[in-house]
């Protein structure tokens, strides 16, 4: 008789613990390599999801299509972080696919893009260098323009990520690198970052009228794409989502400021339709 | 973890069986693995690989030596010397002696791999800048122009189709579309597995019924007084030299055994030094063909692209290269070869008669599996659609290659590499220019 409780009560509990998991087991997929600024920070903030209760597989995909490749073959409650869900581009919408409006949500913050400078070349307004750039839709190109227009020597030069900005210019082939990791390669002793000397070029065209500061660019990390999950864990996900973002490291990580983090589920999907519509 | 290490180690004797029919190189038996390998770790799908690469070197030349068919073209110098090699020893030694100049091979390739992934793993910031990619690329484009198989005509025409298809797609680093005609379908670009599948790997296997055919297991009558005192220098010198010539893209892999041979015939070396020198060669060869891959991410024989393909799928990067994953491949290559060893030699004619009165039910099940696994591996890509089309379409081109006798490996390296050349030469404008 007792063992039959026993067995009874393990078998119960087992089947509550199993449902209460399977409300908190989600998939994160990332779109882009290691290395990058989006899988470090979301590192972090699986990390912070863990802590609060969810168990999180993370896939670093390595690019779009295979991000689109795993969400596709899953029936995991699964989120891809489309760093450039607001912005979004027709390559991106190409490559991810144009998720439905249900299956959608956007988070968003401001984090700093550093200017990271070889000795000799901190006066970027006057030198003669190529600059190591990622052409993603949330680089600051309104800032790289600025600059390529006060100075035609600028050289600007693509690189897939941040990693291979970093590789470029520690051996040597650019002289200046535009990056959000900018932070983290200056505490490393990597190269000398530094976000003021053209603060000045970044009010004057500051896109979203925020205040500045001390940063010279922003980096738009928007969390979109939600697949197979329920409403409930979808509304909670966006609370926990922006908590996550607003956690110790990752504001340590990107020196964000947590006043710009907000939800932005409208205007992002519809410049989603605006980028369908010129498919 | 544990699955998946047993997985690795079936690699072996996987790739001892496939060794022995002609028609099925590495990269048909990494195709035939898909569903169980494409979501391994890094480090253990590499694993796979070496095993499968190593295996198939040991036991390319027993069937060679037992019955007188070619594996792969690596084979040659010992079908050459087969006659001479049968009179002299018996064929029980001549086994035991390939297997060892196999186990020398390895070891040697190994050791080189290791010293020099090491090098670049400390070298990498400077082996990484774009001129350094581009020159890799650009000289496996040049050898694609003058491959042998075709006229040169022939390979630029190839290699140019390939760089169009290669370059198909939105490209997220230049900003820009090529050749995507505004289609929604075509942005992710057109995918080089399918297209390998169609192209390279089912030709191969077709094959692998009519080579079958000529197996034959001859008598000969030997003596057995001869002794060989410079085995061990053979097999260490063909070692060497395959470990330098297997780095040469497309070519280094098949030639090195023949180049080994060259060397050997030029010093008036026996028919089994000969044969010696060329076999540790070959095995030295298809070890060291994995260091362009693990320092530039570039691959350089026709397997290497399948390899490349499923790391790819997975986000791997060149920064996931580390001691660890110098370590499993050493725990995984000294496993392969002691077992390799042990089958070659105690279990060859268990796995001649195996193979050899199979009939046509084994090719059979190998076409199959690798027809069903084109079904998974288009149900995994990111565009059924797409991969399903250029399935199709290098389908009907391959029936056009066979008939006129093309050989199609320009087409698909050009087709590999399309997207890196393009990226790295426009960056190199934006650098000098």
């Amino acid at each position: 008789m007792k063992l039959k409780t026993l067995l009874s009560t393990f078998f119960i509990s087992l089947l509550v613990s199993m449902s209460s998991i399977a409300d908190t087991n989600i998939k994160i997929v990332i779109p882009f390599s290691e290395g990058g600024g989006t899988a470090t920070m979301s590192k972090f903030v699986v990390e912070y999801l863990e802590n609060n209760g969810y168990s999180v597989d993370l896939h670093i995909a390595g690019n779009p299509a295979n991000a689109r490749r795993i969400y596709e073959n899953t029936d995991a409650p699964s989120i891809v972080v489309w760093e450039n869900g607001y912005l979004a581009d027709k390559g991106s919408v190409g490559d991810i696919g144009i998720p439905t409006k249900d299956d959608f949500f956007n988070v968003w913050f401001w984090a700093p893009f550093y200017v990271c400078v070889k000795p000799g070349h901190e006066d970027i307004l006057n030198t003669e260098a190529n600059v190591g750039v990622n052409p993603h839709p949330s680089f600051p190109n309104w800032y790289l323009d600025s600059i390529t227009s006060a100075n035609p020597e600028i050289n600007p030069v693509t690189y897939v990520n941040s990693g291979a900005i970093k590789t470029a210019l520690v051996s040597g082939e650019i002289d200046i690198a535009i990056s959000d990791r900018g932070l983290q390669w200056d505490n490393d002793g990597i190269v000398d970052c530094v976000y003021n000397t053209s603060t000045e070029i970044a009010s004057g065209l500051n896109p979203l009228g925020g205040d500045l500061g001390k940063d010279i660019g922003y980096s738009f990390i928007a969390y979109s794409f939600v697949v197979n999950m329920n409403n409930t864990l979808k509304i909670s996900l966006q609370e926990d989502f922006k908590s996550a973002l607003r956690s110790e490291k990752v504001v340590n990580y990107f020196e964000s400021r947590d006043q710009d983090q907000r939800i932005m589920q409208e205007s992002s999907f519809n410049q989603l339709e605006f980028v369908k519509s010129t498919l | 973890m544990v699955i998946d290490f047993f997985i690795v180690l079936c690699a072996i004797p996987v790739g001892i069986i496939a060794g022995m029919m002609p028609g099925v190189p590495t990269s048909v038996v990494l195709l035939m693995s898909f569903p169980l390998i494409y979501n391994l770790p890094f480090d253990l799908l590499i694993a796979f690989y070496i095993c499968i690469a190593i295996c198939t070197q040991f036991s390319n030349s027993v069937i060679a030596l037992y019955a007188g068919v070619p594996g792969d073209l690596t084979v040659l110098p010992i079908l050459k010397e087969r006659d001479a090699l049968l009179k002299n020893f018996s064929l029980k030694e001549n086994l035991t002696r390939t297997a060892f100049a196999s186990v020398v091979g390895t070891i040697i390739g190994f050791s080189v791999l290791i010293v020099l992934v090491l090098f670049f793993i400390k070298h990498s910031i400077f082996l990484l800048r774009t001129e350094v990619l581009f020159s890799v690329i650009c000289f496996i484009v040049l050898v694609c122009l003058f491959w042998r198989a075709n006229r040169i005509l022939i390979n630029a025409c190839l290699i140019s189709i390939g760089c169009v298809l290669g370059i198909t797609g939105y490209n997220s680093v230049l900003l820009k579309e090529f050749f995507t005609f505004d289609s929604f379908y075509l942005y992710g670009g057109l995918p080089v597995l399918p297209a390998f599948i169609a192209l390279y790997a089912m030709p191969n296997l077709l094959q692998l019924n009519k080579q079958k055919q000529k197996y034959s297991i001859k008598e000969f009558e030997h003596n057995l007084t001869n002794t060989n005192s410079k085995a061990y220098t053979s097999a260490i010198s063909g070692g060497i030299i395959g470990s330098v010539v297997g780095l040469i893209p497309l070519l280094g892999s098949y030639s090195s055994s023949n180049v080994a041979y060259w060397f050997a015939k030029a010093l008036r070396l026996s028919p089994l030094e000969k044969a010696i020198s060329s076999e540790a060669s070959n095995s030295a060869a298809f070890v060291i063909v994995l260091a362009p891959l693990l320092a530039f991410g570039i691959a350089i024989v026709p397997s290497e692209i399948i390899l490349l393909e499923m790391l790819k799928y997975n986000g791997w990067m060149l920064s996931d290269v580390t001691g660890k994953t110098l370590y499993i491949l050493l725990l995984f290559s000294i496993s392969t070869v002691i077992i390799g060893y042990f089958a070659c030699t105690k279990l060859a004619a268990h796995l001649v008669t195996f193979i050899s009165k199979s009939g046509a039910w084994l090719p059979m099940l190998i076409f199959a599996i690798l027809i069903v696994n084109i079904y998974i591996i288009g149900s995994q890509s990111s565009n059924t659609g797409i991969y399903l089309i250029t399935f199709i379409f290098c389908a009907f081109a391959s029936l056009g290659f066979n008939k006129l006798q093309i050989d199609p490996i320009p087409l698909i390296f050009s087709w590999a590499v399309g997207e890196q050349l393009l990226v790295n030469g426009h960056r190199l404008l934006s650098l000098y220019l």
